[in-house]
């Protein structure tokens, strides 16, 4: 299986909604998962604009 | 620590900001609690309806009022930021006439659940065990076998915990009241309506009742609302960033600054350059105290809970603590130097430095959560900014107040640069809690040798800061 990386957003509504949480699950990934995915911290990715979102 | 209120906290002031930006607030204010809770979706408490009346009571503490002044509970919220809004444009203080308008935190009742007074019982898991330790290691003799079941006599316990800890089925638990638990000095009982309330007399504004109660019902009074009008109006605000920044938003200081900038503020400055001076002043006092006296102690200055602490429950030790102003008092003084229209607002994660503000002349505090707040709703991403351009960054050292052991090591340095075979013999309270307070009396009173004394109200110092974003 090819490693699969997860985009984390950072900006500033995310991180404070628990982004800043969420970048601690590379630390505890279950075995069965470890060195198969990676996460990867990005600028905000837009979604806090989006009323269907919760926006 | 209570993430679900952190998050509903954050959630309501980004919400608040948007509103303001968009000139929709006073139209939706009162409509944000039904928003977050409509009908046919769940609730975090009994029912939405009671979710809704709190949520109001947080938007209350959010516009500044305090929650014991409520005197008509049919008042909209539309009407408390109306109050606001004029206060502000007339430049009066929208709470100066309420009776709790220097307390920094409050009480939401109807939040409260009122939890039962502590007390230690035996429950179902008891398997009374031939060994019965529970009996054995009271010292109260309070533990009794009844009925083949370990029973405890609650005229005479007096919640030691040994029974607790001795029982190996964990048959035994202590229930706590998490606020009095959490609070150093007994500040916070149960009133007669059975709700927790604050003795202002006895707080030190540490913030541990506001991050431990499981219920929320602790709230900050913030001044984002007047922030968000003096900006409005033109006026130049500073944004004074604490050193405990530094690891909170993601991206740098510098960073943080830029988007601090673009959020608004006219200027802004890293509260460590007021360190840096609080540590020259800081090591001068000490040196003179101790040429006058090798015997003294003193204590460290920077932290308001800790003077709080001092000057409510331990006045006769008053004279032990440093005159040194604090980094936040020295940036103030920085910035009023350069420019005095300047409004000046301190960023930081503490409950406590809006009392000191209050006493010192800084016109505002913002937590991090509110500045979060004001740069997720005005769509400010801390990681796209570009480094602020410093005239030069501060020390290390004065950047690592934020730490415990940061003030320590700072004097420490600074003291080693002057006079080289200096003598300081240093001793940290990490963190002030019931047990620490003890130990704090024991070296005031010279129990334990020790001629610099610092004391941090948060464990770790203050980025763990009752505000702060992790």
């Amino acid at each position: 299986m090819d490693k699969v990386t997860v985009e984390i957003c950072c900006g500033t509504a995310c991180y404070l909604l628990g982004a800043a949480r969420l970048m601690e699950l590379e630390a505890n990934l279950p075995e069965e998962l470890k060195g198969k995915v990676e996460f990867e911290a990005k600028a905000c990715l837009g979604m806090c604009n989006d009323d269907r979102l919760g926006g | 620590m209570n993430q679900a209120a952190q998050y509903i906290r954050r959630e309501l002031a980004i919400r608040l900001v948007r509103a303001f930006d968009a000139g929709t607030l006073r139209d939706e204010i009162d409509n944000i609690p039904v928003k977050l809770r409509p009908k046919n979706e769940p609730s975090s408490r009994c029912c939405i309806y009671h979710d809704r009346a709190v949520l109001k009571y947080r938007l209350m503490a959010l516009l500044g009022y305090s929650i014991e002044d409520e005197s008509d509970e049919a008042k909209t919220l539309a009407s408390y930021l109306d109050d606001v809004v004029r206060d502000v444009a007339e430049g009066k203080d929208p709470y100066a006439g309420l009776e709790h308008k220097m307390a920094p935190l409050s009480v939401c009742g109807p939040a409260c659940s009122g939890c039962p007074d502590a007390k230690v019982v035996t429950t179902e898991n008891c398997r009374g065990c031939f060994a019965r330790p529970c009996m054995y290691n009271c010292p109260k003799k309070a533990v009794s076998i009844v009925g083949g079941r370990s029973v405890i006599d609650q005229s005479l316990c007096i919640k030691c915990g040994k029974c607790v800890a001795a029982c190996p089925y964990h048959a035994i638990v202590k229930t706590t009241v998490p606020c009095e638990d959490a609070c150093p000095v007994g500040a916070i009982k149960k009133n007669e309506f059975g709700v927790a309330q604050i003795n202002f007399e006895k707080c030190i504004f540490c913030g541990k009742c506001f991050n431990q109660c499981p219920f929320g019902a602790v709230m900050e009074r913030s001044q984002l609302m007047e922030i968000l009008l003096a900006m409005k109006k033109g006026e130049k605000l500073v944004a004074m960033v604490a050193p405990a920044a530094a690891k909170q938003f993601p991206g740098t200081i510098e960073q943080l600054l830029t988007a601090c900038k673009k959020a608004g503020f006219a200027e802004v400055m890293e509260v460590a350059l007021g360190a840096e001076k609080t540590t020259r002043h800081e090591t001068a006092e000490f040196v003179e105290r101790y040429e006058k006296d090798p015997k003294m102690i003193m204590t460290t200055s920077c932290c308001p809970a800790w003077v709080n602490l001092v000057a409510k429950h331990m006045p006769e030790h008053i004279d032990k603590v440093s005159l040194t102003p604090s980094p936040m008092v020295y940036s103030r003084e920085i910035m009023k130097e350069k420019d005095p229209t300047l409004k000046t607002v301190f960023i930081g994660p503490c409950v406590a430095k809006r009392s000191e503000a209050r006493r010192k002349d800084v016109d505002f505090v913002l937590s991090f959560e509110e500045l979060g707040a004001i740069l997720a709703a005005r769509n400010i991403d801390v990681m796209s900014c570009e480094a602020y351009p410093l005239e030069r960054p501060a020390e290390a050292t004065a950047r690592n107040y934020s730490h415990s052991c940061g003030v320590t090591e700072a004097v420490i340095a600074e003291a080693m640069s002057r006079t080289p075979d200096f003598k300081l013999n240093s001793k940290q309270i990490n963190g002030i809690d019931k047990k620490s307070v003890a130990m704090i009396r024991l070296h005031l009173m010279g129990k334990i040798p020790t001629n610099f004394l610092e004391v941090m109200a948060c464990p770790g110092g203050c980025e763990n800061g009752p505000c702060s974003l992790r």
